[in-house]
């Protein structure tokens, strides 16, 4: 059973629509980074993934239980961060824990105070008190410590300093690893979960772009710079090469569907010499962008 | 039960000066009042500060105990999605219950309590009298209970309120447009449109029945607006529904009183 399944998720405010026939899956104990912009519908998507905003049409499967229908059940295996979320500003961190503590039943007290140390976070401080760093460690603690299976955290890490943020992927991915969890990632970051995400969704105005192994999408994906023997070739560029140009007797585009074993001499037309190259997650997911952008247009 | 344990632990974190704010004055109130009345009749200066202090408690123990259903009206409801509550392991329909057990009884049947056992202590003790309207027992208990059904049905309307009020906008302002609509309405139902005919009403001693009814409509009505406020926390979309609904009441009455302006005019 997929933590995650999705079927045509459509969500709308009004007449603008944030999330457009999403249909994806997310594999068990893989880290699912969901890339986009802003205004990309990733906040929307995780919202509707918890029920905290209701699908428009279609639906969202969490553990096998329908997203609408997620009850005690359910919650007490996912673990939620926000950057949106809202903590009354009065309450203190060990409040704040001592509340949620007991509503669930493989919460880890030894867990809870390592974290709590890792973090260095006074429990006796008001949230009011706290820097957004603190702010946001603390939701972590009270999101970890009892060990989800699921944990989704909607850019969590944004605004924060370097070391801060490096130390909390460190114990978010040492934790999920350890305990086979799943985690899903929204970020406009894509550097960020460059070197921690197994699968990736891109969303653009809505809309899923790709959703795959982060492994296999690289793989497929190839910068190919080619000097042309024939000048025909470049009057018929395919559909699968994204961002097309020619200056002079020299192509180059982003592959989609390149295979190691792809012949890009004879692809182009015999005696083209060619040069590729790998490209970063970040490269890829613009190539894409502007592909979409450009169709538009 | 661990989701009302949960919510009434939240709830004493958060709410707990309020709550002692609301019993202490409750329970203080009786006391000043006899102190500053004994002090004023033998015309002492200090009486003034006292009688000061009571009518102070009377127009901030409202304030608080909106303020309070408000806050805890809104925490966790389904408009207000973001609160960290709504992704923890809780039963949406006991945390609403839990919110209408405590706004009922610690913001209402305790301060009510504490008041009529502070009145009946200075009545014992001291030997005071207290001008009530309704001398007879029965009458005066029946009198008590339909003042607690207006104020708890009051008091849950408001809580409803303010969860119904979309996210972005804060929940003072559908707590308070929910009390002085539902006071607004409890007093023109009893034919109160000035301050002259409210004095009136303040005098009249109602019949045991009168007050037997009024009390078991006012209870009708809380229990009514509690079950739609426990059905709401469930399904979001009678949340909707509500609004969409009070939406045309208020757009129907707009124009009723546009249309008596006019014809007036």
């Amino acid at each position: 059973m997929k933590p995650i399944d999705t079927d045509k998720l459509t969500r709308r405010f009004g007449r603008v629509t944030a999330l457009q026939e999403v249909t994806l899956a997310v594999p068990e104990g893989s880290i699912c980074a969901v890339l986009g912009p802003n205004g990309a519908g990733k906040t929307t998507l995780l919202e509707t993934l918890l029920n905290l905003l209701g699908p428009s049409a279609g639906s969202a499967q969490v553990f096998g239980c329908d997203s609408r229908r997620l009850g005690p059940a359910q919650f007490a295996q996912i673990g939620y961060v926000s950057e949106t979320q809202r903590v009354d500003e009065r309450l203190r961190i060990g409040e704040l824990l001592g509340v949620v503590r007991d509503l669930y039943p493989t919460w880890d007290r030894a867990l809870e105070a390592k974290l709590l140390r890792t973090f260095e976070l006074p429990v006796d401080r008001r949230f009011k008190a706290l820097s957004r760093g603190m702010r946001i460690r603390a939701l972590f603690v009270a999101a970890l410590a009892f060990r989800p299976k699921l944990l989704v955290l909607d850019e969590p890490f944004s605004g924060l300093d370097p070391v801060m943020r490096d130390d909390l992927v460190t114990t978010v991915i040492d934790l999920a690893l350890e305990d086979g969890s799943t985690v899903l990632l929204s970020s406009h970051d894509i550097d960020e979960v460059e070197r921690i995400a197994s699968d990736v969704i891109f969303l653009d105005q809505g809309r899923l772009v790709l959703a795959e192994e982060t492994e296999a999408l690289r793989a497929r994906h190839q910068k190919v710079v080619a000097r042309l023997a024939t000048a025909g070739v470049a009057a018929n560029p395919r559909e699968e090469w994204l961002g097309f140009e020619r200056a002079g007797e020299t192509v180059s585009f982003v592959a989609t569907s390149a295979a190691e074993e792809t012949d890009w001499s004879r692809e182009l037309g015999g005696g083209a010499s060619v040069t590729t190259a790998p490209l970063t997650l970040k490269e890829i997911y613009l190539a894409h962008a502007r592909a979409r952008q450009g169709r538009k247009e | 039960m661990e989701t009302m344990k949960a919510f009434w632990r939240y709830d004493w974190t958060m709410n707990r000066v309020r709550l002692i704010t609301l019993a202490a004055v409750a329970a203080l109130a009786p006391w000043a009042g006899h102190v500053s009345r004994a002090g004023l009749d033998s015309g002492a200066t200090w009486a003034v500060f006292v009688a000061a202090f009571t009518g102070i408690g009377i127009v901030v123990l409202p304030g608080v105990l909106l303020g309070y259903v408000g806050d805890i009206g809104r925490v966790g409801a389904p408009f207000d999605f973001r609160h960290f509550s709504r992704s923890l392991p809780i039963d949406p329909g006991k945390w609403a219950l839990a919110k209408i057990v405590s706004a009922i009884g610690l913001g209402v049947l305790v301060p009510t309590v504490l008041y009529a056992v502070m009145t009946a202590a200075v009545v014992f003790s001291l030997g005071h009298s207290v001008s009530a309207p309704n001398p007879d027992l029965m009458r005066l208990g029946l009198s008590c209970l339909a003042f607690f059904g207006v104020v708890a049905a009051g008091m849950l309307w408001s809580m409803l309120m303010a969860a119904l009020v979309p996210f972005g906008i804060k929940s003072g302002a559908g707590v308070f447009l929910g009390a002085a609509v539902f006071f607004c309405g409890e007093l023109l139902v009893h034919n109160v449109t000035g301050l002259r005919a409210l004095g009136k009403t303040m005098k009249i001693a109602l019949s045991s029945w009168a007050s037997a009814s009024e009390a078991g409509l006012c209870l009708a009505l809380a229990v009514a607006i509690g079950l739609v406020f426990v059905r709401f926390h469930r399904n979001r979309r009678l949340g909707q529904a509500l609004l969409l609904a009070l939406g045309a009441l208020v757009a129907v009455d707009a124009a009723r009183a546009w249309l008596w302006w006019r014809s007036g005019a």
